[in-house]
């Protein structure tokens, strides 16, 4: 039995002896060949991490790129932040007026500028009021960038007081009278641009037939009920707002006339920037917009004016001292002669 | 048997080694990439369609052939396919993302 087991393990010996030789003789490959394939293996293994590092890295700001225009595409993003800021330019800017055909947008990451040039008639022309650049990170838009080509430019932060249009109860400052001298010395060919505040609240189409045909309204200030004491709520400075009182004919200006008088559509727009206050009080000039309050006075009480923006012949103009309805004027911007 | 582990041996060797044409389409798709990160960090104006056309589109077909060729490895021509892909979905999208924001004529 010992002797059966002793042989076994011989036999067993042998075989993996046997084994071990045509392993040995099946490696073909001698030292120096498998170095050089590790070698060879180790440099593929090199440059594979090298080209999927580079092309991970290469990918970063294209993905990024895509993202940002993902992120203002979907659902109009951009197209209602625009919307937002040309809207808030046109009730609360007196007579600006843009092309928005012009505007320009660029998305960065995340980040989104438009740009647009604002326009200010003065007798029949258009004459460009400045550039407006808005950055917006994500959706949150910073204190406008202003380049102002005016004379006589608003201030950078707008009120009752800096816009010189004055509601009938609210107290007139003193010395406003030099504004008539301004415009009796300006001479007979040229044209300008005055701010008007009325003795009483009246509605447009009472204001322009007031006011005569040689003289054009460009723009009204609605009374929305704070301008009595000209702050919101919290006691912050408030601005005039109202609209464009003649239909512009460019494309795309929401005052275009087509399908809806100009009243109704700044009661659309005052709405619509009703909900998204936040937004809109950052693009304009006002340090509040206090359109929670101003909207539903508009509402229950009507549309009604208490000061514009008037241009046309200084010689037409300087004739307004005489009309009862005037309050107090300022004279804006003055233009040679265009008035055809 | 010791053929079979012998050729095992040798498929298994010469897949790790990744195509030529594969190799060529991984490398072209990153030359693409870097046009594109150029044109964007540079924001050029004009479309670069070199790079977004005509090099993705040899790089797709290079990597088209790297994929069907035997016994090498494919790593690369995936890369290369899927690189050059992106670009194009990545033009595709832009544009039509780029006209739906302020889309006046």
């Amino acid at each position: 039995m010992r002797e059966d087991n002793k042989k076994d393990d011989e036999i067993y010996q042998s075989y993996i002896n046997q084994s071990i030789q045509d392993f040995e003789n099946s490696q073909s490959i001698d030292e120096k060949d498998q170095r050089s394939i590790i070698k060879k293996g180790k440099f593929m293994g090199l440059i594979t991490s090298i080209m999927i590092s580079l092309a991970i890295l290469l990918l970063i700001i294209p993905c990024m790129t895509l993202g940002s225009y993902l992120y203002y595409a979907i659902g109009g993003k951009a197209n209602h932040l625009i919307e937002i800021a040309t809207k808030t330019v046109y009730v609360t800017e007196p007579n600006i007026s843009l092309e928005e055909m012009e505007l320009e947008e660029h998305i960065k990451f995340f980040s989104m500028d438009i740009q647009f040039d604002v326009f200010k008639r003065i007798g029949k022309e258009d004459y460009k009021a400045g550039e407006y650049l808005i950055k917006y990170a994500f959706d949150n838009p910073r204190f406008p960038e202003r380049t102002i080509l005016l004379e006589r430019p608003l201030p950078k932060i707008a009120s009752m007081d800096s816009n010189r249009l004055y509601h009938p109860d609210a107290v007139k400052p003193p010395g406003l009278e030099v504004e008539w001298d301004l415009l009796k010395n300006l001479p007979d060919g040229t044209v300008s641009e005055v701010y008007i505040s009325l003795n009483k609240l009246m509605n447009a189409g009472e204001l322009e037939k007031q006011l005569g045909k040689n003289v054009e309204v460009r723009w009204v200030a609605v009374d929305t009920g704070l301008e009595k004491k000209q702050t919101d709520k919290e006691g912050y400075p408030i601005a005039p707002i109202g609209y464009p009182l003649q239909v512009d004919h460019t494309t795309w200006s929401p005052f275009n006339g087509r399908d809806q008088t100009n009243e109704e559509v700044f009661m659309d727009i005052l709405e619509f920037l009703r909900t998204n206050e936040e937004n809109a009080a950052k693009i304009a000039s006002a340090k509040s917009l206090a359109l929670e309050e101003r909207v539903p006075y508009i509402e229950k009480n009507g549309i009604y004016i208490y000061g514009a923006v008037v241009t046309g012949p200084t010689s037409e103009l300087r004739k307004l001292q005489k009309n009862e309805v005037i309050r107090t004027m300022k004279v804006g911007e003055v233009k040679l002669w265009n008035w055809k | 048997m010791e053929l079979e582990v012998k050729n095992q041996k040798k498929q298994h060797r010469s897949k790790r080694i990744p195509t030529v044409t594969g190799f060529l389409s991984f490398i072209i798709a990153i030359i693409s990439l870097a046009g594109l990160n150029i044109a964007l960090i540079m924001d050029y104006d004009a479309f670069p369609d070199f790079f977004l056309i005509k090099l993705p589109l040899a790089g797709l077909i290079l990597g088209g052939i790297g994929i069907f060729t035997q016994k090498r490895s494919r790593l690369f021509s995936i890369w290369g396919i899927l690189l050059c892909l992106f670009i194009y979905i990545f033009t595709f999208m832009m544009f039509g993302l780029a006209w739906s924001i302020n889309p006046k004529p």
